[in-house]
């Protein structure tokens, strides 16, 4: 037996993810995904008033706490059926953009780089986390952004022009080695291949480590579609009904896949990767270069913002709402239900669900993978569930037949 | 769901620190957070301190934390644990099976 601790956790509260597979001499097989994570944390709140319950919502999960906020509000303010400014949602989605960008730097400019035996760019990574922090400040000061019907705070279209500005300096300096715009013009993979074979930034020396060793993990799991229409209504009512659907979401009973990859699957590079060699880890790391880039393009005008199409919500009837948020790691979804002044219910599906799911992305990914050795499955294993990226700790185990 | 654990900074070397929170102790990776002195708060995210808070964000947090490991011990008390509001009448059965996740077993064919 092999035990591999992905991460160090605090076991009592945070939970974990334990991932089991036989390794047969040839194949990994046999997987299973456990959970220990408090996954109805939220019910906690059922019973609170309704501003306090979404003030609770984001202390709990403080480390994507914006985005939990965002959508405790508005799934609330759809459940009570009120309607906000243009500019609040325009607020709220700058301030979900802002942690998403914060979340996909951190794999990029820490994570793959250790991973890959490259030096992490912490002091670019320290730089661009500060910016961050000065475009929310303004933004997050009153607690307008998570007030039921709340009033935005003052808009300072300045702060997040200027880090946009800081952002794609710092990409086209040390990530890519060219404008980001145009890095994204690469459409082919051949040009793909040739910008990361003779280009010494950060992200082509990933790339070409990876491209090595990172071909592998593809599966038969779609990529979730855009949260509305048919597909919205239908997961909102399998959240009504067992609350076992929140811990393994499925759609039309099958899993589906939900992260950047997912969102930005039209781009031309990536429709190229995907037809030759699917969900692989490496096309999921090529999905988040091209999520971060586009991001740092689409930070324009408070206006822009409430059209990217990253926050959403939509009444239920009475008393019910659900929103969405787009978050670096997947679809978030908060449904709530109220007398008009208390919670009556409360369920959320995280994006770990979608993609840890029982027979998910991971999992479908991990079974039948060869692997020459039961270190080479743990090793192959570990750089799946990190191309998923969990919200949570994990450990993965493998037994060998 | 992101649940990041409120730690007190003991003693750092800079680069990873000795931190104690929620009746545990850890070293944790400072990067992201620079160099913390003795007695800071910061919010713990697997292994990495993300960012520094204020002693009263942390104790907010650890609050929410409190109950909800009381709710995971069965015996969650509105009332202590959310002081800062008037606590409505409920009952505890409404946050029984806050654990999820059976063991779910793939058998590969």
């Amino acid at each position: 037996m092999q035990t591999c601790t992905g991460v160090l956790s605090i076991v009592t509260t945070e939970g974990k993810l334990h991932i089991d597979m036989n390794w047969d001499g040839a194949t990994a097989n046999a997987v299973a995904v456990r959970s220990s994570r408090p996954l109805q944390a939220s019910r906690l709140t059922i019973g609170k008033p309704v501003q306090d319950a979404v003030d609770t919502v984001p202390l709990l999960f403080s480390v994507c706490g914006r985005a939990q906020g965002v959508a405790a509000v508005m799934a609330t303010e759809a459940a009570l059926g009120i309607e906000v400014a243009g500019l609040l949602r325009a607020v709220r989605a700058r301030l979900i953009i802002g942690e998403a960008i914060q979340e996909h730097l951190w794999r990029i400019l820490l994570d793959w780089p250790r991973q890959t035996g490259i030096q992490p760019r912490v002091p670019l990574m320290t730089e661009l986390c500060a910016g961050i922090g000065q475009v929310a400040k303004p933004l997050i000061a009153t607690g307008g952004w998570k007030t039921i019907g709340g009033r935005p705070d003052a808009d300072y279209d300045g702060v997040w022009l200027a880090f946009s500005r800081a952002l794609k300096n710092a990409l086209r300096r040390e990530v890519f080695g060219c404008d980001p715009a145009q890095w994204l013009e690469l459409g082919t993979q051949q040009e793909f291949e040739a910008w990361y074979g003779k280009t010494g930034t950060l992200a082509a020396e990933i790339l070409r480590n990876l491209a090595q060793c990172a071909r592998f993990g593809a599966s038969k799991v779609a990529a979730m579609p855009r949260p509305d229409g048919i597909w919205l209504q239908e997961i909102a009512e399998a959240m009504q009904g067992d609350a076992a659907f929140s811990q393994q979401p499925n759609w039309q009973g099958a899993a589906l896949e939900t992260g950047a990859l997912a969102r930005q699957r039209q781009h031309p590079l990536l429709r190229a990767l995907t037809a030759t060699e699917g969900n692989s880890v490496f096309t999921r790391v090529v999905a988040r270069l091209i999520e971060l880039t586009r991001l740092a393009n689409a930070m324009r005008a408070v206006p822009d913002n409430a059209r990217a199409g990253w926050i959403g919500s939509q009444s239920l009837g009475k008393g019910v709402g659900i929103a969405w948020v787009e978050t670096a790691r997947g679809l978030l979804m908060h449904r709530v239900a109220s007398d008009g002044s208390r919670i009556i219910d409360y369920r959320t599906i995280a994006p770990t669900e979608w993609n840890f799911h029982a027979n998910g992305a991971l999992v479908q990914g991990l079974r039948g993978m060869p692997a020459a050795s039961g270190a080479v499955a743990r090793s192959k294993a570990e750089w799946l569930v990190q191309s998923l990226d969990p919200c949570v700790a994990y450990e993965i185990r493998v037994q060998q037949a | 769901m992101c649940i990041g654990i409120p730690m007190r900074v003991l003693e750092t070397d800079g680069v990873t620190a000795l931190c104690e929170g929620r009746g545990e102790r850890h070293r944790l990776n400072m990067l992201m957070v620079g160099n913390c002195p003795s007695g800071s708060w910061v919010l713990s995210f697997l292994g990495s301190a993300r960012e520094i808070l204020t002693e009263e964000d942390a104790a907010r947090t650890n609050r929410a934390l409190d109950g909800l490991e009381a709710a995971l011990r069965g015996d969650f008390n509105f009332e202590e644990h959310f002081t800062d509001h008037a606590g409505p009448d409920r009952e505890k059965g409404a946050i029984a099976d806050l654990h999820g996740g059976a063991f779910h077993r793939d058998d590969g064919r």
